[in-house]
């Protein structure tokens, strides 16, 4: 009776856990894999405080890509996601202020992420450093430098 | 009349060197072509309960995609004991504790993404080599075939302990543990055994 007993437990948990993880191993299909953009807001430091200040007119397209505007006369924005190029370890943008034009240069070292055998690779980067013009930006810093698609604020610019 | 009472004494489990092979590994290759691994298993029981386990092997993930090739294999061993709670014939109803260590390698020879605003990306990852540890609970199940011939399974809880973390995979392939994109996973195996009988 023991010795049933315990072959009985064998074969049903031999069958439910073998039968579980062929359900658990079979590859389903990719849902669409979320894009890493930096994410940029806007501050003034005004009477020694520094508050969000968004902008009353804002353009922006990568340098070199002036045909291509990321963003086109946007009023009073707050926000900024700007897309980085995974083929270089620099992207440039030019931000027009009410018809006033800075460049911002944003370097990085690009992290491909491996996300499921289903999903293959998608790209996520670490900021290393910035330069900027300044006709109407004052200043910029990292907040965050690791660049994913989770939406966290990873510049801010003072102007 | 005085009575005496007698107290059956247990009879200790009949000795011996237990090799096992892992079927499930090569078992899940039918159903996931780019997993494939081999693993062997010993243990030996010591005293009336207890068992020395070590269970060793090679595996690889090797998936691949018109967007991706990818290729981690490596090296494990697993080491622990098991605490038998049956005390009929030779079945073995039991849990034990392991700690896994796997050395590995994860290259990536082709990486190609659609394009965003900037175009696609094509890339690739060097080959890297990792070491990692980890602890598992397992519930073990074996029952005896014929004479010294065993079937059994393993049911595992594992916790990732220490390695290098590899910023490259949000879903990580270990050797021996598995994959996941969290520290902890679950698996199951499925061996068969021969048990050396000693005298």
């Amino acid at each position: 009776m023991y010795k049933s007993l315990v072959r009985n437990i064998f074969i049903i948990g031999l069958l439910a856990i073998g039968f579980s993880g062929i359900m658990q191993s079979c590859e389903g299909e990719c849902g669409e894999l979320p894009e890493s953009f930096t994410r940029i807001n806007f501050h003034s430091i005004i009477d020694s405080v520094d508050r969000p200040t968004p902008v009353d007119s804002l353009s922006v397209y990568g340098l070199g890509r002036e045909d291509s505007l990321l963003y086109s006369e946007r009023n009073n924005i707050g926000f900024i996601d700007l897309p980085l190029n995974g083929n270089a370890t620099e992207s440039g943008f030019v931000m027009v202020f009410n018809s006033i034009a800075d460049t911002l240069w944003i370097q990085y070292d690009v992290i491909p992420v491996f996300d499921s055998p289903e999903c293959g690779f998608m790209l996520n980067f670490e900021i290393t450093d910035l330069r900027h013009t300044s006709n109407m930006i004052n200043s910029v810093v990292i907040l965050i430098n690791q660049v994913t698609s989770f939406e966290d604020t990873n510049i801010r610019i003072y102007h | 009349m005085a009575q005496t009472d007698t107290i059956p004494e247990r009879v200790p489990p009949s000795r011996g060197l237990r090799i096992g092979v892992n079927l499930s590994r090569p078992l899940m290759t039918y159903i996931e072509p780019s997993r494939f691994g081999l693993e062997a298993m010993a243990d030996f029981n010591l005293g009336y309960d207890y068992f020395a386990v070590a269970e060793a092997g090679y595996s690889y993930r090797e998936p691949e995609k018109p967007s991706y090739q990818l290729k981690e294999n490596g090296l494990f061993i697993r080491l622990g004991a098991d605490k038998n709670f049956y005390e009929q014939f030779n079945d073995v109803v039991a849990l034990g504790a392991r700690l896994g260590f796997s050395t590995y390698n994860r290259s990536a020879p082709t990486i190609n993404l659609h394009g965003n605003y900037w175009g696609g990306f094509t890339g690739s990852l060097p080959g890297e080599t990792f070491f990692k540890q980890w602890a598992e609970v397992v519930l073990v199940l074996k029952t005896e075939l014929f004479s010294n011939f065993f079937l059994g399974w393993n049911l595992r809880g594992k916790l990732l302990l220490f390695g290098k973390e590899d910023r490259n995979m949000n879903d990580r392939y270990i050797p021996g543990f598995g994959s996941s994109d969290v520290n902890s996973t679950a698996g199951f195996d499925f061996y068969i055994y021969y048990r050396f009988p000693l005298k």
